[in-house]
Formats: structure tokens, C-alpha cells, sequence
């Protein structure tokens, strides 16, 4: 939109916006010729053309996003101090594009240890539900002294699996590989 | 699901909050954003138990709390207000949540993970960002054609139909149809 001023702007708005309006249902062939006809104004015309082009598109990618953002925003997210099975989530020490963790502790008075708990945000889709439990089963299946130890792992009462680990105060791998420069070899 | 009693009463309460929203009472309009609220995380809750999709439809859950909040005995106009009172709730709701999500990236000293270190996932995979960016081209437009504007709203957070929308802005349908061509195309044309 040109920036000649509030008053300027809402008038080029307007002829815009009735130009669109007269030649929307024609076909794409006479969309020019039809401009020429009524529009002596390049940059105008040339705005027209743009929206008239994208009139056919719906809001299909934006729409699609709005079901999965919506689902984020009503389902019910764990949070530092809830309980989960015999743990108490005590602190969130990470949260990534598809869950978070938690350091947490032993709640039933069982016995004392500190865990890291990693769980799902959000919706999961199949996939990721799939995705944590063949995680759960690699993890189950190691034991490396490198590798955080597998101790537990449920599904909330919301329905996500989550896992149980071993609490390591470190840093993650990537970052630990950036600070001593580490490559990949 | 409600009883037929209960049902009933509730029923009554948010048809009167809607008459007096309508009368513009903006303290009845927070009173049922507050109900709806309420109600649309259950209905959430249940429809994401019951699937693995992982998406809601603004239209099939404004259609269930609807259901559960007013029942099927209700007239056209009252329906219609309902959905509209929804739509902007809904909408709140998703823009809230989206700064809370962004804000949270921002502060703190958390760590940036993904669930295996191994797959990284793009941080924007659940397209929060063009939600945020639907928001705010509909500020803009809002600025130089707000019924059109109010007609995306309806459509797009309120999954409603063009004859409700008319019946809510109080034009004819084929009023709706022009505006919404023309606000998808400009809308497109920003997001793009």
C-alpha cells in the first residue's frame, strides 16, 4: 500500500478494493483488459492483479496450522510442582519443539532419587507417541555408563507417555560438543 | 454431558448472558468467555483422549460446546451470537498461548532440545508462527475493512457459515460472500 498519507491510503483502499470487487468473477483471460479499461494507475493495477490472483486460494495453510495450534493451546500441560505416578515434578530443565523435561523426585516416601523426566507437550500425533516409545525400548535395552540409564516409564493421566531417566547434571551432547569444539569423527 | 435439569438451567443462564452481550453488556460477554473457556478444555481434552490426529477443528469443537452449553432447543439468532462469542474466544486463547510459548523461549536460561537429540525438529513444526501471523494481517486488515475482518474471524476461529455471519453482522449473505472473497485474497497476498 502506498504511503501517501491516512487519508490517500483509504481512498486507494477503496479503489482497490472496488476494482476487485467488479472484476472478481470474471475469467482470468479478461482480468487485464478489463483493468485497462477502468484503472489508469500502474501500481494500482498491478495491486489489483496480485489479489485477484490470490482470490482462488483459501486459507488452507494457515487453516490447517490453526487445528494443531489450537490443540497446544487447550490441552492441559504438566508443570513444575505436579505429580506424576510416584513423582513430583520439581523443576523444568528443557523444553524443545515437541516436549519438555523435568527434573523431578521420588514423592511416595519410598526412597529418595533425583530423575529426569521427559514428556510430550501438547498433542502428541501417533508418530511421536510411536517415536517415545521405541525410544523407551532402545533405552530399556542399554546400559552404558555414558548413556542416562532408562528407570521407568507411563503414560500421564492425559494420555502421553513419558520416560523416566536417570538425572545427569550436565550438559546435553550437542552443547557439550560445541564448547570443546568437538566434531562428529 | 449434561442432564436434562441441569441442562436446562444452564441452558437459561448463558441465553441470558448472550441478550445481554447483545444489549452491550460487556460484563455478561466475560462471564460467558468464561464458561466457554471452561468448557472448550474439557470438550478438548476429550476429543484429543479419543484421537491421535493431534487437531482440533474450531468449527467441531465450538459445535460440541455448544451442544453441552446450550442444548439443540435454541433459537437461530442466539446460536449464531454463541458462535460469534466463541470465535473471539477462541481466538484470544491462541494468540495468548502463543506469546506465553514465544515469551518462554525467550527467558530463562532453558535448554533447546528436541524429544531424541538425534531428529531434530524445526521449532515452528506445529505452524504457531503463521497463526500469529493470521492475528496480526487481521489487525491490519481490521483497520480498513473491520466487518471483513470480523467475517475471517467468524469463519476461521468460529468454524462459522455465511448465513450465521449474516445473521450476526446483520448483512445479507451474498454481502458475506464479497467480503470474504476479497479479505482471503488480501489476507492470502500477506502471508504469503
Amino acid at each position: 500500500m502506498a504511503d501517501t498519507g491516512k487519508g490517500a491510503g483509504k481512498l486507494h483502499w477503496r479503489q482497490a478494493r472496488e476494482l476487485f470487487d467488479a472484476l472478481c468473477e470474471l475469467p482470468r483471460e479478461q482480468w487485464q483488459q478489463a483493468l485497462d479499461q477502468r484503472c489508469s494507475d500502474p501500481a494500482l493495477a498491478e495491486e489489483v492483479l496480485q489479489l485477484l490472483d490470490a482470490q482462488t486460494e483459501g486459507l488452507r495453510r494457515v487453516n490447517d496450522h490453526l487445528g494443531m495450534a489450537l490443540a497446544l493451546a487447550l490441552a492441559p500441560e504438566l508443570d513444575a510442582g505436579q505429580r506424576l505416578g510416584p513423582w513430583r515434578l520439581t523443576e523444568r530443565i528443557a523444553r524443545g519443539g515437541m516436549g519438555k523435561v523435568f527434573k523431578a523426585e521420588r514423592d511416595d516416601g519410598l526412597y529418595q532419587r533425583t530423575v529426569a523426566i521427559k514428556l510430550l507437550h501438547g498433542l502428541p500425533g501417533a508418530g511421536e507417541v510411536e517415536q517415545l516409545q521405541a525410544e523407551r525400548q532402545v533405552l530399556a535395552g542399554l546400559r552404558l555408563p555414558d548413556v542416562a540409564q532408562l528407570y521407568d516409564g507411563g503414560t500421564t493421566p492425559d494420555g502421553y507417555p513419558y520416560l523416566v531417566m536417570e538425572y545427569v547434571d550436565g550438559l546435553p551432547l550437542d552443547r557439550h560438543c560445541a564448547i570443546h569444539a568437538l566434531g562428529l569423527e | 454431558m449434561f442432564s436434562g435439569n441441569a441442562g436446562g438451567r444452564l441452558n437459561t443462564q448463558i441465553t441470558q448472558l448472550l441478550h445481554r452481550w447483545q444489549d452491550g453488556d460487556l460484563q455478561a460477554r466475560e462471564s460467558l468467555f468464561e464458561a466457554l473457556y471452561a468448557d472448550l478444555v474439557l470438550v478438548a481434552r476429550n476429543r484429543l483422549l479419543n484421537q491421535a490426529g493431534g487437531t482440533l477443528q474450531p468449527a467441531a469443537l465450538v459445535n460440541e460446546s455448544m451442544m453441552r452449553l446450550l442444548g439443540s432447543d435454541v433459537d437461530y439468532k442466539d446460536r449464531a451470537h454463541f458462535i460469534a462469542v466463541a470465535a473471539l474466544k477462541m481466538r484470544s486463547v491462541l494468540v495468548d498461548h502463543l506469546r506465553a510459548r514465544s515469551a518462554d523461549k525467550r527467558g530463562g536460561n532453558l535448554v533447546h532440545l528436541t524429544l531424541s537429540h538425534a531428529g531434530e525438529v524445526a521449532d515452528d513444526e506445529d505452524g504457531g508462527h503463521d497463526v500469529m501471523a493470521l492475528h496480526q494481517a487481521l489487525n491490519r486488515l481490521a483497520e480498513l475493512e473491520p466487518r471483513a475482518a470480523s467475517m475471517i474471524e467468524l469463519t476461521y476461529f468460529g468454524g462459522m457459515s455465511r448465513d450465521e455471519i449474516a445473521v450476526v453482522l446483520g448483512v445479507s449473505a451474498p454481502t458475506v460472500d464479497r467480503d470474504l472473497r476479497f479479505a482471503r485474497a488480501w489476507l492470502n497476498r500477506q502471508l504469503a
